[in-house]
């Protein structure tokens, strides 16, 4: 059986956050939703700082706490291990935004669809938003439009420096199982556990 | 799954007009309605990515703030804070206002009229106000980048742009650019070149005040202090040279003219016959340049030949360098003596001077070792001599145009203008945007372009010039502002001077898409379709590749707005000049290599037809316009031959003389015009000396400086709303950026709202706090200049525009301003 | 590791750091409020055979609690998708149990009410199990907030416990009130169980502070928040100090000099504390950083 799952490697990114903003193009995320994103981490005193750029997604966990927590059956994971949410029952009690360690999920306002990005809808965000219902929770789908087609999601496609990999984690000779296992592939807060589908590597 | 069949579902391939550089795209439309953009998988130069700005261009075309139609301005007032009361009119009508205004100025005295354009993309379009008789450039061109930058590119290998060679590179180090990492030549295949040069492992060393996203992934990161960082080049090359004896003599001696003698003047020693001198030292006597019997080339020495105290260029270089030692550059430039002799050695280990390589079948020298430079490094008030400096890191390391080095990039399809100049040396190409302008007193243009012989145009230089006509000896008063994609009030220094110099004209037309806060001032504007509405073929700094891709209309224009080039044609033929015009655009396009594609004089072409004309004067018949439509682009990557050395055969300058000798001509045509010029920045070689912002300053002790991030490099995202959220949340642009000590030092917590005061002006902004930071400095990125923001931080106010803060050599202005930080109290709340 | 300073970053801001989870406030304290305080007062109107302490008990949940829920909700017409996954849920079984509750409740009311068609033995039944449902309408939102992984502070089997108390709290208090309220002799026991359960929740709001230490640096920081941060006013003062210790004080009053007006007060307090409690605990849900974020070095100290 297929698990999706990404790896990223903190090495070549450069934080230049073309995944947030494919992300946003591919799935037209309203105002506020960053189902993609990219944090800077700073440490150290100057001149000896280290500054790391850490891109971050939905992990699409194994044993999702978002999952278990939802009342509704909206929160669900598919056979392939990709963790959805069925807009048509969720009914936007954000239990699953308390349960999610990894800040991945974000609450649509209604407001928010009617004044979009510039106080008045765009041609886009018409074309853009039939997606969307407001008074519900949003998060990063992993491009299951794209994946169940064959394609890459829009975040890895669009990066220049190939920083996220994604692939088939059951298969040891995808490209992310190799990456995971010849450099040491860490989960994000494994403490949690969550047993995320995503991994990063330095 | 069912495939989704429907002709209202297409993608269309075009080029990205984001930033100026045109990567390849793949659009979207779906019941006509753009809705994604991607990276072309078929073109070489981007390779499927796409940097943050090219995947939201969409909202460029679907902005609500586009111009939707021409209008006029029916309240006289102008000003901030003035309504224009913009009322719709007809193309008709629009364009008979626009006759009304520029005929009787083309009949009379071109000069009257002034243009600021700023659309890279159709850079042919630049050539319009020449064409009309207008001089003049009321705009940013280089002055904060790379009007340093490209004069030195194109003197030394006829290059526009330079960037070192991603393939073959292993050391690798930037000095104040982003190349490969957030801005410059083509950033989205930039940054994937890099990644996979750094994995491969190649190094890198950052020199910058700021740890940038290169900092933040190099291997090291060396802080600086701002705009010194040609002190840093010179101790570097003084260690390289004096201490490790690490350059490449060879090449020195073979490739370039670091023999070739030079007199007490600066110039060449010539010979009876007019050809430069170099010393053979086994002959012990001068000879010319290209004397066969030449045994050996003497670099250094000191030598008399017929009477005359000369010395080969490169020894002029050593005697200066004795004076830059790494602890007296250490002291301006506040890197560690011991940092730029481990670099300097490091360096010059990894050029691997002497190896060579077999590429593609041919024999390179191999020197994977080389400085990348850019605005950060060079845009200051001697950015000349910071570029030359930088510049000659690499040709000590023989690195110039063979693998691994630093590789010039063209500016367009044209390539590389490679003709044999004089004394063997490649012949200079200063002027790679507009031709020459011979001298003149007093000048025509406003920007004084006659009295800047290798420059780039400095617009700054026109806003002080309007301002105080005596001053320049302006012989007519400017009466018209034409605005062509360009926003002069926004992207020029000291915008209070911008507006004063706007009041003076009569009238103001501006060709833009989107109203900003130079249209505000317009009395009338015409509205060009967006990139994604309109057609071009296009080719602009290249870094690895070559050929034409097309920009298309990818749906129709969506509101009633006409192509810029057909503007411009429209007025030309209106004004009485198309035959002119029609002549430039034959030039500029291409289309005189072939007789039947050259425009008849008097004849009005559509946009489609001149691209058409364009496509098949650069290939042939079959590649027209429709194959473009079809298939895209043409851009494939450049081989070894057209990348490595393509002049071979021909030395470059070690020593710049072309310049030294540029600037005696320029100070003899001054004299007798009783007119004071400093001639003082035209310098053969670089050496220290301390600029109008150096040294110790107790009312402005620190350096304020701003940057690019890859959202909003050469850009115009920053009214793009997904683009300024995005920026308010991140790291190096949610405010102006502070090491902690200084902002401890100066009162100031992390979000606090404070003001950044420097001579010239003062602005607002949010403390953002950062160990990532040079304590002497204040960091403030162009994403919070402005729209969208509590406390929009416009950097270009705390600069100046006058001359003593210009490069009167390359036009390049001080982009770093002496400031003072203080938390802001809010006065007057009672 | 000393918590003191915390880098807690806003919404969309892109710096790692601790994010405070914005969604849940005041309706969900509300809610989680009136739930515990309704169900509260039904079982300890019941043990003491207060039909009017049980109907207003009932009335709390079925009106005041529905009601926040129904506020909060995104969509609140897809109310009843909530039943579906009582497997996992606890949000599915506290809303299970308080429909439950309600039902049962108003059979058990219905001798009260007269409604001499129900049997007596039907009834009792009845309120037998309306005790039992309101026990977990009391401490299902303390499992809820047990369950959510991503905020741990509340990731501790403390929560149900805490819950439990207070809603037994605020349940007696409430009943003392009622029974004042009808001029009924007051019960010396339900006095001394009030401050029995004063004592017993001070213990435990000190336990979720005091093992915060032994936790992860989430929890710490969190607590940090309360303790030393911009919640302090609130946490320490409010609901601590005055929600317990001015209660404590009160009722003491009360008992010694029988004064209805000192056992208002303290009942006002109580309610008040027990109120802020649950939302300052809400307020300083910190989600952790993305990759743990190593004290001094980087850290800025916010808030305090
Ligand atoms: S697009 Fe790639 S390089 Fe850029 S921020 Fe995202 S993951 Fe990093
Ligand atoms: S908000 Fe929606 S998806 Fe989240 S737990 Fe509630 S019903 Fe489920
Ligand atoms: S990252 Fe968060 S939202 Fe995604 S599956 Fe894991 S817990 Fe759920
Ligand atoms: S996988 Fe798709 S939905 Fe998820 S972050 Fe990437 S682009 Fe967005």
């Amino acid at each position: 059986m297929t698990r999706w799952g990404m790896v990223i490697d903190l090495a070549r990114c450069i934080g230049c956050n073309a995944c947030t903003v494919a992300c946003k193009t591919e799935n037209g995320t309203p105002p506020d939703h960053y189902w993609a994103r990219v944090y800077t981490e700073e440490r150290g005193t100057f001149p000896n700082t280290k500054i790391t750029y850490v891109p971050a997604l939905c992990n699409h966990c194994q044993d999702a706490p978002c999952v278990t927590v939802c009342p509704t059956g909206a929160s669900h994971q598919r056979n392939d291990g990709i963790v959805l949410i069925d807009r048509d029952k969720c009914i936007g009690c954000r239990a699953c935004m308390m349960a999610c360690p990894y800040n991945n999920r974000f609450f649509l306002r209604k407001r928010a669809l009617k004044t979009g990005y510039y106080g008045e809808r765009t041609a886009y965000e018409d074309a853009k938003w039939k997606w969307f219902i407001g008074g519900t929770v949003t998060k990063c789908t992993f491009c299951v439009h794209r994946v169940d087609k064959g394609l890459e999601p829009a975040c890895v496609v669009t990066c220049p420096t190939e920083a996220r990999v994604f692939g088939d984690l059951e298969d040891p000779d995808s490209k992310p199982s190799v990456m995971i296992r010849k450099r040491n592939g860490k989960q994000p807060l494994p403490e949690m556990g969550t047993n995320p589908s995503v991994y990063y590597v330095e | 799954m069912k495939a989704r069949v429907s002709t209202s579902d297409r993608w269309v391939q075009s080029v990205c007009k984001m930033c100026l550089h045109g990567c390849g795209i793949r659009v979207h439309v779906e019941n006509g309605i753009v809705t994604k953009i991607e990276g072309d998988p078929t073109n070489p130069d981007n390779l499927g990515k796409l940097c943050p700005k090219g995947n939201i261009g969409m909202l460029r075309l679907y902005d609500p703030k586009r111009v939707k139609a021409p209008m006029v301005r029916t309240n006289p007032k102008k000003g901030p804070g003035e309504d224009p009361r913009w009322k719709e009119i007809s193309w008709d009508e629009a364009m008979e206002l626009v006759e009304k205004r520029l005929k009787p100025i083309r009949e009379t005295d071109p000069r009257k009229l002034v243009v600021a354009s700023g659309d890279f993309q159709r850079i042919f379009n630049w050539a319009w106000p020449a064409a009309f008789g207008s001089p003049h450039f009321f705009s940013t061109v280089g002055q904060y980048c790379g009007a340093a930058y490209h004069p030195i590119n194109g003197i030394t290998d006829t290059s526009f742009a330079a960037v070192n060679d991603y393939e073959h590179c292993k050391y690798w180090l930037q000095v104040g650019a982003g190349d490969g990492f957030s801005s410059h030549l083509h950033l989205s295949g930039s940054a994937k070149r890099m990644a996979d040069a750094r994995m491969n492992g190649m190094r890198v060393v950052t020199v910058e005040p700021r740890m940038s996203p290169a900092a933040a992934k190099a291997d090291e990161w060396v802080p600086i202090r701002p705009g010194t960082d040609r002190a840093f080049a010179l101790g570097l090359m003084h260690s390289m040279v004096l201490e490790h004896k690490l350059y490449d003599a060879e090449f020195l001696r073979q490739r370039t003219n670091a023999p070739y003698l030079i007199g007490s003047g600066g110039t060449y020693v010539l010979s009876p016959e007019g050809k430069a001198m170099v010393w053979d030292s086994v002959a012990g006597k001068a000879r010319e340049w290209d004397d066969p019997d030449i045994a050996e080339l003497a670099l250094e020495g000191r030598y008399d030949v017929d009477g005359v105290a000369c010395a080969p260029g490169f020894q002029l270089f050593v005697d200066i360098l004795e004076t830059h030692s790494p602890e007296r550059m250490e002291e301006v430039c506040t890197v560690p003596a011991a940092t730029m002799r481990r670099l300097a050695y490091e360096l010059g280990e990894a050029a691997r001077i002497g190896e060579t390589i077999e590429i593609e079948g041919k024999e390179y020298p191999y020197r994977p070792a080389a400085v990348n430079y850019y605005r950060g490094a060079i845009a200051h008030k001697d950015g000349g001599q910071d570029s030359m400096a930088l510049k000659m890191v690499n040709t000590l390391l023989g690195n110039i145009d063979v693998p691994g080095g630093h590789l010039g990039v063209p500016l367009d399809l044209r390539g590389f203008f490679i003709e044999p100049g004089e004394h063997g040396m490649l012949k200079p190409q200063p002027h790679i945007l507009h031709p020459p302008v011979p001298f003149k007193f007093p000048a025509d243009s406003l920007q004084m372009m006659e009295w800047f012989p290798l420059g780039m145009d400095a617009g700054h230089v026109a806003v002080d010039a309007i301002l105080n006509p005596e001053r320049y000896r302006l012989d007519y008063t400017p009466e018209v502002l034409l605005t062509y994609h360009s926003n002069p009030v926004w992207n020029m220094p000291a915008p209070d001077k911008v507006r004063r110099a706007l009041e003076k004209f009569e009238y103001i037309i501006s060709i833009d898409v989107v109203v900003n806060p130079t249209t505000e001032w317009a009395d009338l504007i015409l509205p060009d379709h967006t990139y994604l509405e309109s057609t071009v073929a296009v080719s602009l700094e290249p870094p690895v590749v070559k050929g034409l891709a097309l920009r298309q209309a990818v749906v129709p224009p969506i509101y009633n707005t006409r192509d810029a080039t057909e503007i411009l044609i429209d007025i030309a033929d209106r004004c009485g000049f198309l035959d002119v015009w029609n002549g430039f655009l034959s030039l500029l396009l291409g289309l005189t290599v072939r007789e039947d594609l050259v425009l008849a004089p008097d004849q009005k072409y559509s946009n489609e037809e001149l691209i058409d004309r364009m496509c098949r004067a650069a290939y042939d018949d079959t590649h027209d316009l429709e194959w473009f439509r079809a298939n895209g682009h043409m851009v494939t990557k450049r081989n070894a031959a057209e990348t490595y050395l393509p002049y071979d055969g021909l030395r470059i300058p070690f020593y710049y003389e072309t310049i030294k000798a540029a600037g005696d001509q320029l100070k003899a045509q001054f004299e007798g015009t009783g007119y004071d010029w400093d001639t003082s920045a035209y310098v053969a070689l670089p050496a220290w000396c301390d600029g109008p912002i150096h040294g110790e300053n107790p009312d402005y002790p620190l350096y304020a400086i701003t940057f690019k991030t890859a959202e909003t490099n050469f850009a115009e995202t920053m009214s793009i709303p997904v683009i300024s959220e995005l920026t308010k949340g991140a790291a190096q642009t949610r405010g102006v950026l502070l090491n902690p000590r200084t902002a401890q030092r100066c009162g100031v917590a992390d979000g606090d709202p404070i003001e950044i005061v420097s001579r010239f002006g003062r602005v607002e902004g949010t403390a953002a706090l950062t160990e990532g930071l040079h304590p002497d400095v204040v960091a403030v990125a162009n994403a919070i200049t402005g729209n969208g923001r509590k406390l929009g931080t416009h950097f270009n106010t705390l600069l100046p525009s006058e001359l003593e803060y210009t490069d009167v050599f390359s036009g390049a202005l001080e982009s770093v301003a002496r400031v003072q930080v203080r938390k802001l109290v809010k006065e007057g709340v009672a | 590791m000393s918590a003191t300073n915390v880098v807690v970053i806003g919404r969309n801001q892109f710096t790692m750091g601790y994010r405070r989870q914005g969604e849940w406030s005041w309706l969900i304290t509300t809610a989680f409020f009136l739930g515990n305080v309704g169900a509260g007062l039904f079982l300890i109107s019941y043990f003491n055979g207060l039909y009017l302490g049980a109907g207003i008990g009932l009335l709390i949940v079925g009106v005041g609690k529905s009601t926040a829920h129904l506020l909060y909700l995104g969509r609140p017409e897809r109310f009843l998708r909530v039943i579906v996954r009582w497997r996992t849920s606890w949000i599915s079984r506290g809303l299970i149990a308080m429909g439950l509750f309600l039902v049962f409740g108003v059979v058990y009311l219905a001798r009260y009410l007269q409604a001499s068609f129900v049997p007596h033995g039907v009834t009792a039944g009845f309120g037998v199990a309306a005790a039992i449902v309101a026990v977990v309408v009391m401490v299902y939102d303390g499992f809820v907030l047990k369950a959510s992984r991503g905020t741990p502070l509340w990731d501790t089997y403390l929560m149900p416990v805490l819950a439990l108390f207070y809603a037994l709290l605020g349940g007696t208090t409430l009943t003392l009130v009622v029974e004042a309220g009808l001029g009924a002799t007051r019960h010396a026991q339900l006095e001394w169980l009030e401050i029995a359960l004063l004592a017993l929740n001070a213990v435990l709001v000190g336990l979720v502070i005091f093992t915060a230490q032994a936790r992860q640096a989430a929890v710490q920081a969190a607590v940090s928040l309360l303790t030393r941060g911009p919640l302090t006013r609130l946490f320490l003062g409010v609901a601590v100090g005055l929600g317990i210790g001015g209660t404590l004080a009160l009722v003491g009053v009360s008992i010694a000099t029988g004064s209805v007006v000192a056992l208002a007060i303290a009942a006002a307090t109580d309610l008040c504390g027990h109120f802020f409690v649950f939302f300052s605990l809400l307020r300083v849900g910190l989600h952790p950083p993305l990759r743990p974020v190593s004290e001094p070095e980087l850290a800025e100290a916010v808030g305090a």
